[in-house]
């Protein structure tokens, strides 16, 4: 839809038909034209004169008229899901995988997570992705969107430094809880990326085992184990305890289990592995999905514009090749004797 | 100024016969249908029926078998009046080659000093369209070629059509007059008949000014913008050599066809091709048809 900035200027629209009563070439006067030949050729260049002459006039005005198509969301048929990234900016995070402060060779947790994150994101250009993080407590800095530039703001925004909590519970819930804005159409889908978990409330829990089976969301943990770390599909040892206080992340993961969604569980222990993690959740969340893609509004005027410079050059052509019908000069009146 | 009294001279030797000896009485340089005195013999009468015995035939007395006397008679000579008629169209403007309202004036002062000359008396009516743009009544005084020619160098040209100029033809007498039609004749053939139609029986003397430049123009590739001073119509021609090519052949065809219309009318025109060439005139009028 064509929509007009400045539609008052084309009041002025009738002057684009003033090279139909003037004319561009400086005339030379040829008496008695109706017993003189014609041929199809200056027929045809006189009318092609006039109609540039037209066309420049009324394409700067509509130029300056300021035209734009109307922007708007156009519904499409995509691959991808609804995902939230469910990021976890616990201090631990800023570590590297071996647990120590990030120098120069090698990166911290987060930043492996964000260039992965980021670089998932790019080949996704269907997903409806919202952003949450959480630490002491959860913070929505996304919600479900598919404007991906605005996505790869808010991954890059996780860069700053962590807080001290883990609270992966009400992280949880905040992401199912985002959820409700997902495509009705396509899978759903939490990625918790973390590098440790913690207790989780009973209340949460039973509250998460509610939203899990309202939302039918597909759950995929991508635990990022320091060196150290026990594995979360490890079981104690004999005579070890394994109570939620001792091994949080295994009971977080079974936990999980339980919910009754599709779950995976994810171990990275270097980027590399981060890497091999997220690409097979990239396999398993292609799905079809309607998308909405917002169209901007796009001016049109510079294609006026262009058109007018275009009519502009003819007219200009025309002048250069311009000459006088007959020469000029007139010779004395009397010849010579 | 100066520069045109000096070119109006050449005119003096300007001359024009008639074909037919002229009703008239007034003294001129034409033949006159009156007898009396004068230098070219016509005929004998009887003295009863032209009582001059100044000019008594002496032998065609003495040998008339019925004694009767006979007077010589003598062809009188009459003037006529030169009614240059002007076209003075706006197609007269236009200049190429040729500066022909500056050729219309001085032809116009020429014919007149001319006439002046001969004991004849001229007038002057520049029809543009169908106003009469400048009149000179009939007049032989000093300084008439001049004033005449500053008449038609004033005269802007206006107007389209040959219908002033016909009617303004048919008003003028039909005897003892020359009419010279001064004109660019840019004209259709009807119109051109019509013109002459109008003029007819009156001797005429067509002075056709023509212009090299508007009927042969450059062969130069461009674009020229043509104005039609009459209709003030426009028209954009892409110029190439063909279409100069082209140009030139319909202006031949165009005007041998103007030709024939003249001869129709038992006319000849003199053409004036860009400037004038006096000598070429001269002999010219000698054997114009008139």
């Amino acid at each position: 839809m064509m929509g007009l900035g400045l539609p008052l200027v084309l009041i002025a629209l009738p002057l684009a038909l003033l090279p139909v009563v003037t004319r561009w070439l400086r005339a030379s006067d040829v008496p008695r034209l109706d017993l003189r030949p014609s041929d199809g050729a200056s027929i045809a260049i006189d009318r092609i004169l006039t109609g540039a002459g037209i066309i420049a006039i009324a394409g700067l005005i509509f130029g300056m008229a300021d035209p734009y198509l109307k922007g708007g969301s156009v519904t499409y048929r995509g691959e991808g899901a609804n995902l939230v990234l469910l990021i976890d900016r616990s201090t631990s995070m800023d570590d590297t995988f071996a647990g120590r402060t990030p120098d120069g060779e090698n990166e911290s947790k987060s930043a492996a997570a964000r260039r992965i994150l980021q670089d998932f994101v790019a080949r996704r250009p269907d997903d409806r992705i919202g952003i949450a993080n959480f630490s002491t407590a959860p913070i929505q800095v996304l919600p479900m969107s598919t404007n991906h530039v605005a996505i790869a703001a808010a991954i890059d925004a996780q860069a700053e430094r962590g807080l001290s909590q883990t609270d992966v519970g009400r992280g949880l819930a905040l992401a199912m809880e985002m959820m409700r804005d997902a495509s009705s159409l396509g899978s759903r889908a939490v990625v918790l990326v973390s590098d440790g978990a913690a207790v989780i409330a009973p209340q949460v829990q039973d509250q998460l085992r509610e939203m899990a089976v309202e939302q039918q969301v597909n759950l995929y943990w991508l635990y990022l184990r320091a060196v150290g770390d026990k594995s979360i599909f490890e079981k104690p040892a004999p005579g070890k305890a394994d109570t939620p206080q001792t091994r949080p992340e295994r009971h977080l993961h079974l936990f999980l289990q339980s919910l009754g969604t599709t779950y995976r569980a994810y171990e990275a222990e270097s980027p590399e592995a981060v890497q091999d993690a997220v690409d097979a959740i990239a396999k398993m969340e292609a799905k079809p999905i309607l998308v909405e893609r917002s169209v901007p509004r796009r001016d049109l005027d510079w294609i006026f514009y262009l058109i007018a410079a275009l009519a502009a050059a003819v007219l200009t052509a025309a002048r250069g090749f311009e000459r006088p019908y007959a020469a000029i000069g007139p010779v004395s009146l009397m010849r010579p004797r | 100024m100066n520069e045109a009294g000096d070119e109006l001279y050449l005119f003096d030797a300007l001359a024009w016969r008639l074909a037919h000896s002229l009703p008239g009485l007034m003294e001129g340089a034409h033949r006159s249908r009156m007898r009396g005195a004068g230098d070219s013999f016509a005929d004998i009468a009887p003295l009863l029926a032209f009582p001059d015995p100044r000019r008594l035939d002496l032998r065609r007395s003495i040998t008339d078998p019925f004694g009767g006397f006979h007077v010589r008679r003598f062809e009188r000579r009459t003037d006529l009046v030169l009614h240059i008629l002007l076209d003075a169209s706006a197609s007269l403007a236009p200049s190429a080659t040729s500066d022909r309202r500056g050729l219309a004036a001085l032809l116009a002062g020429g014919l007149a000093q001319a006439a002046r000359r001969g004991g004849d008396r001229a007038a002057l009516h520049a029809i543009g369209g169908d106003a009469e743009l400048a009149f000179q009544p009939a007049s032989r005084r000093p300084g008439l070629g001049e004033d005449v020619r500053q008449m038609v160098l004033g005269v802007a040209p206006a107007g389209q059509g040959v219908d002033g100029l016909a009617q303004a033809g048919a008003a003028l007498p039909q005897r003892r007059i020359l009419v010279v039609l001064i004109s660019d004749f840019a004209l259709a053939s009807p119109e051109l008949s019509r013109l002459l139609d109008a003029l007819s029986p009156r001797p005429v003397l067509p002075i056709w000014l023509r212009d090299t430049g508007l009927e042969e123009p450059p062969e130069r590739f461009g674009l020229a913008e043509a104005r039609d001073p009459e209709s003030g119509r426009r028209r954009t021609v892409l110029t190439t050599r063909k279409w100069a090519a082209r140009q030139r052949e319909a202006g031949e065809i165009h005007r041998s066809a103007l030709r024939g219309v003249f001869l129709n009318h038992g006319l000849r025109p003199m053409e004036i091709r860009d400037s004038i060439d006096i000598d070429q005139l001269i002999s010219a009028l000698g054997e114009a048809a008139l």
